[in-house]
């Protein structure tokens, strides 16, 4: 019986969760495009969340477009960000008494993470993460992170340059003085 | 070619100039990454390996101010220390990443090379994992406030413990090894993990000394090689526990009155049987099994 209380519990969160993303909400990019969005879904920006409980009650909220003023919000980077939420908003909480956080930051990603942001159109690719930053949705940034950080693993500084393309702002003089510093990483026994 | 420029994501502060918070003139394309600011920046790059950080340095300016500052854990081991330029490098790192403040120096198997390794990091240091080594004993009294993780090996060294007042979680192979030579002195309290691997005779003393310091326990992993209730009578004292891992031995004559006994205590915790109901349940609970009495089971692994 008691048992069968804490599931009630349990369940019943996740059915308050359930049922608010199927309250749908607008999401307005800075191009001016306007997007739907379930209300969980799009409380996983911590922006949103603000927002929607700012104005208080769910019924505004269903009817005004929320202003998502910052230029990286662009309809495409808005999509994809919303397709992210979509598929995320009922992951299980982290449990940080009991996941190293050293632990969780080597996690690889989901298969379904991966190719969600292996975009080809790069200037879209930083556009997700510059807007997902703005609206402070942690997940996404995440992804976005260590999906660059894995391009770039165990590439030399010029084809990172090219690829990320990267302004090399050193003169040769100053690049050899580095190279000086760190030639221990070539002194492996 | 993107066609689209655009200003820096936010705005750059240069450690330098006086404070110049003026907007960056230059214009930056979409498409590069030079187009963030240094927080977002630093951010992005803070999954790279501490390799992949001192090789990419020289990338740009803004790579070099920012890779380093995210690399707050440091894992010394072996590998690394492999090096013809070693001094050098323990110098290097701890100089140019500042905000290193967790050292793990488990995997390092040549033991004399620790005390260098903790003196080339200790002024940022807040914790240290590691293990109990013979030459513990000349490193602890300075930075054992500073260990956090530790796992026993070398028994002789255990009167270093008490030099680790922030202890928090503890591998050690026998549960005497957390007591000093005369008991009932214990060398550790309040700590929040324990494990110990192998039962000895006199952890049916022992065990009740140890628990009764530390309540804070919430992973809790022990050999139980006989049939003691009172032992299990003892795990229900510890209210913050959510993981218990029992190990039983070959001695235990009957299993299932033990994993009954255990059931017991967790049932007595939930709230139809009117006891404290703020109690958390336990989260995980593993046995294993070293004789081969598990087959007089029906179900070896019982779930409280």
């Amino acid at each position: 019986m008691a048992d069968n209380a804490d599931h009630i519990d349990g369940d019943d969160n996740e059915d308050v969760r359930a049922q608010q993303n199927l309250i749908k909400i607008k999401l307005k990019s800075s191009e001016g495009g306007i997007y739907e969005c379930g209300l969980t879904a799009a409380k996983m920006s911590d922006l949103v969340k603000n927002m929607v409980e700012s104005l208080g009650t769910d019924a505004v909220v269903t009817t005004e477009p929320i202003i998502l003023g910052n230029e990286a919000v662009t309809d495409a980077a808005l999509k994809k960000i919303i397709e992210w939420v979509e598929f995320h908003w009922d992951d299980p909480p982290v449990d940080h008494d009991f996941e190293d956080e050293k632990d969780r930051r080597n996690e690889e990603l989901s298969h379904w993470d991966k190719q969600f942001i292996d975009v080809d159109d790069q200037a879209l690719l930083f556009d997700v993460i510059a807007a997902a930053n703005y609206m402070d949705i942690k997940g996404l940034v995440e992804v976005g992170a260590k999906h660059i950080c894995s391009k770039i693993r165990g590439k030399s500084c010029q084809e990172v340059r090219e690829m990320l393309k990267i302004t090399n702002d050193f003169t040769a003089e100053e690049e050899d003085a580095i190279h000086k510093e760190n030639a221990w990483i070539y002194a492996k026994d | 070619m993107s066609q689209n420029n655009s200003m820096k994501t936010s705005l750059e502060t240069k450690v330098d100039g006086n404070q110049d918070i003026k907007q960056q003139p230059k214009l930056y394309a979409m498409d590069s990454l030079d187009r963030f600011g240094d927080d977002l920046f630093e951010y992005l790059l803070s999954y790279l390996s501490l390799e992949d950080r001192f090789r990419l340095e020289c990338v740009s300016k803004q790579f070099q101010r920012t890779v380093f500052k995210s690399v707050v854990d440091i894992c010394i081991d072996d590998s690394l220390l492999a090096n013809r330029l070693k001094t050098q490098m323990l110098a290097s790192i701890a100089m140019k990443c500042p905000n290193i403040r967790r050292l793990d120096c488990r995997e390092m198997t040549s033991e004399e090379l620790i005390p260098e390794v903790i003196t080339a990091f200790g002024n940022h240091l807040r914790d240290i994992h590691c293990e109990l080594v013979s030459n513990s004993n000349q490193w602890l009294p300075t930075y054992g406030s500073l260990v956090t993780q530790m796992t026993v090996w070398k028994r002789s060294a255990k009167q270093s413990l008490i030099h680790c007042n922030r202890l928090s979680r503890l591998t050690v192979w026998q549960l005497t090894d957390v007591f000093g030579n005369t008991f009932p002195e214990l060398l550790v309290n309040d700590l929040q993990s324990m494990e110990f691997r192998v039962a000895s005779d006199n952890d049916s003393q022992l065990l009740p000394a140890f628990v009764s310091r530390n309540l804070s326990l919430k992973h809790f992993a022990i050999v139980i090689d006989r049939d003691l209730p009172e032992m299990c009578q003892l795990l229900s004292r510890l209210t913050q526990l959510q993981h218990l891992g029992l190990h039983l031995g070959s001695t235990i004559p009957s299993v299932q009155a033990l994993l009954s006994e255990i059931s017991g205590i967790y049932a007595n915790r939930s709230p139809f049987f009117g006891t404290v109901e703020t109690l958390p349940p336990i989260n995980t609970f593993n046995t294993t099994f070293r004789s081969t009495k598990w087959e007089r089971l029906q179900d070896p692994v019982a779930h409280p």
